[in-house]
């Protein structure tokens, strides 16, 4: 439980015991809420355009652009790495922690964009399981060194793409487990535990439920959908049991909202048309991802069942949002070429309305919903990767575009906070 | 040393092991693109994209399926285990698979012996070979062009280090260079 969360209950209790009165309670909330560390939303945003600028220059990478000669485009990530690491330092210097870890999660990005540059460069493609790893092992030490959470989650996705990646080019077929995930998810999980970081635990157990779905299923097909049912049923059952005695139905019907909309999304991202053929193509595979994917989420409609539930309604409107928009981009993919600007405001409105959404969860200091709204930006961004505005470059421009707005967004907010302090 | 200090000495420290690690990929590349034995393989091809690196065209060359039968060394190979194949050049020049072996363990004067890795196997063939050849990548959208005029003749020209490691070097169509491989 958070500390705003066990205060208020804690406040509550004392009230009821008669040690304080409802004025007393509610001013002393007030007081707390005022000092709460607004940066949380500070973390996210700068987070959130640390990934938006790495998309980019990946995206830049992967466009294999011949009018800037290659070693010039190396020259570049390598400058890109070395400002980042610059500017994480200048930020530390300045206390802005947050600002710094989004600045090393850049450079992290960018040494990997450098990898891929270079195989690129020289046709190399034998060893993207190495690339891969050594991109993981980067961003684990340096997350590990430097105490970056952001870093240490970019190494928990790597390792994720490591193993699938691995698995699925090793011509074993089925019957072959990537067991050297395992260690490495061990280390990855005792990196977050050393940072007292829940939620990068949680981090890791997705990552491993996913590794085990991907294994199973090529050990016996339709396997997985039995685990992975088992899974969201075992992993339902807390929002079941109430605190108070009485049946939740809010609590019910949040969490089969959640599913619902984060399984919405993650359909969208399948390769179909239109909306109507969506069930031709699901494959079990998916589903079974689908399903693994609903675990994590219903864990986390446990993990924020004790908030205020306003809060729910504004995530599942957001969400709704990012799947329509979603839909919106798939159904538009036939036209991307005669109208470009219908993709960018579509992209846009969704972005818009997730980056809304995680304003009014951080004022509201609503973890668990904000870790589902990370992911469904995530996803959101990887659709938009994916599929690309119109082009590799203007996605990529799209991607720093919007990343560099958002760096601005979080410094104006940290230099904002901080006059509000001195005054 | 205070908090800040170090701090600032850690990310000097990875900054420069990631840009050394960086360098060192290209160092590698460019001595084996530079001192490595040059071979000609013959190749058919299609284009798909890649997630990080974008567009490239894949080559389906003569090397990634090798008939047991018909060639030489050893004849019993694990899945996904290391092959060493050996290559002579027949009369227009072009490398063509003498003999394949599980170790490298093998004379090759006046050939050239490259290194791969098996992805199917049956009793009598290897399949989906891959020598780290494989992608030829290319600027967004020109994968179709580049697949559509390359037709017939059209061969990889490949540098072959002495540990067996191969990287493409340049493209030929008819006899003809149409791209060599600059070296940064």
């Amino acid at each position: 439980m958070f500390y705003r969360n066990r205060l208020a209950a804690d406040l509550e209790r004392w009230e009821s015991s008669g040690f304080i009165d409802a004025q007393t309670r509610a001013a002393m909330l007030a007081d707390a809420e005022s000092r709460w560390p607004r940066l949380e939303l500070g973390t996210v945003i700068s987070v959130l355009a640390a990934v938006l600028i790495v998309l980019g220059v990946i995206t830049f990478v992967a466009a294999n652009w011949q009018e800037i000669p290659r070693l010039w485009r190396l020259a570049l990530i390598v400058a890109v790495v070395s400002a980042a690491y610059g500017s994480a330092f200048v930020a530390f210097r300045a206390s802005a922690d947050y600002l710094a870890h989004a600045a090393i999660l850049i450079g992290v990005g960018a040494f990997g964009a450098g990898i891929m540059l270079i195989s690129q460069m020289y046709h190399i493609s034998g060893d993207t399981s190495t690339f891969l790893m050594m991109w993981m092992a980067a961003a684990g030490i340096t997350g590990a060194l430097l105490h970056s959470k952001p870093s240490l989650t970019a190494a928990v996705l790597l390792a994720v793409i490591w193993s699938y990646w691995t698995r699925s080019h090793s011509g074993m077929g089925n019957g072959y487990y990537h067991l050297a995930f395992l260690p490495v998810a061990a280390v990855l999980a005792a990196l977050m535990w050393r940072e007292r970081w829940r939620t990068g635990i949680y981090v890791v157990t997705f990552a491993v439920l996913v590794w085990c779905i991907g294994n199973i299923f090529g050990f016996a097909a339709r396997l997985d959908l039995i685990v992975a049912a088992g899974g969201v049923l075992i992993a339902s059952a807390p929002i079941f049991r109430s605190r108070k005695p009485e049946f939740s139905f809010d609590n019910l019907l949040v969490g089969c909202g959640l599913v619902l909309g984060f399984g919405g999304l993650i359909y969208a991202m399948l390769e179909v048309a239109e909306p109507s053929e969506l069930m031709k193509y699901v494959m079990p595979e998916q589903a079974g991802i689908v399903l693994v994917l609903a675990i994590f989420t219903a864990l986390s409609a446990e993990l924020t069942r004790q908030q205020n539930r306003t809060h729910y309604i504004e995530a599942l409107i957001a969400m709704g949002l990012a799947v329509f928009a979603l839909f919106g981009l798939k159904g538009a993919g036939k036209l991307w070429t005669a109208t470009p600007l219908y993709d960018w405001i579509l992209a846009a409105i969704a972005l818009t309305g997730l980056i809304l959404a995680y304003r009014t969860e951080a004022s509201n200091h609503s973890r668990g919903v904000f870790l589902v709204v990370s992911l469904l930006i995530t996803a959101e961004l990887m659709v938009i990767y994916f599929k690309t505005m119109g082009s590799y470059l203007s996605t990529s421009a799209f991607f720093i575009g919007c990343g560099l707005l958002l760096a601005g967004f979080a410094t104006t907010m940290l230099l904002v906070e901080r006059r509000k302090v001195v005054a | 040393m205070s908090r800040l200090q170090k701090q600032g000495l850690l990310l000097i420290a990875i900054a420069l092991v990631e840009i050394a690690l960086l360098a060192n990929m290209v160092h590698s590349r460019v001595g084996l693109l530079k001192k490595g034995q040059e071979v000609l393989i013959e190749t058919g091809n299609f284009d798909p994209r890649d997630l990080f690196r974008g567009d490239y065209v894949s080559f389906n060359h003569q090397l990634t399926r090798l008939s047991l039968k018909d060639l030489g060394g050893d004849d019993n190979f694990p899945r996904g285990s290391d092959v060493w194949v050996v290559l002579e050049p027949d009369a227009s020049g072009v490398s063509r698979p003498v003999s394949v072996h599980r170790d490298r363990s093998v004379e090759t004067v006046g050939t050239t012996i490259i290194k791969g890795q098996v992805r199917v196997l049956s009793k009598t063939s290897l399949s989906n070979v891959t020598y780290g050849i494989e992608r030829y990548f290319v600027p967004e959208g020109t994968g179709r062009a580049l697949e559509q005029a390359a037709g017939k003749d059209f061969f990889i020209i490949v540098a072959v280090a002495p540990s067996g490691e191969a990287a493409i070097k340049g493209l030929k169509r008819g006899g003809k260079l149409i791209y060599e491989e600059p070296l940064f």
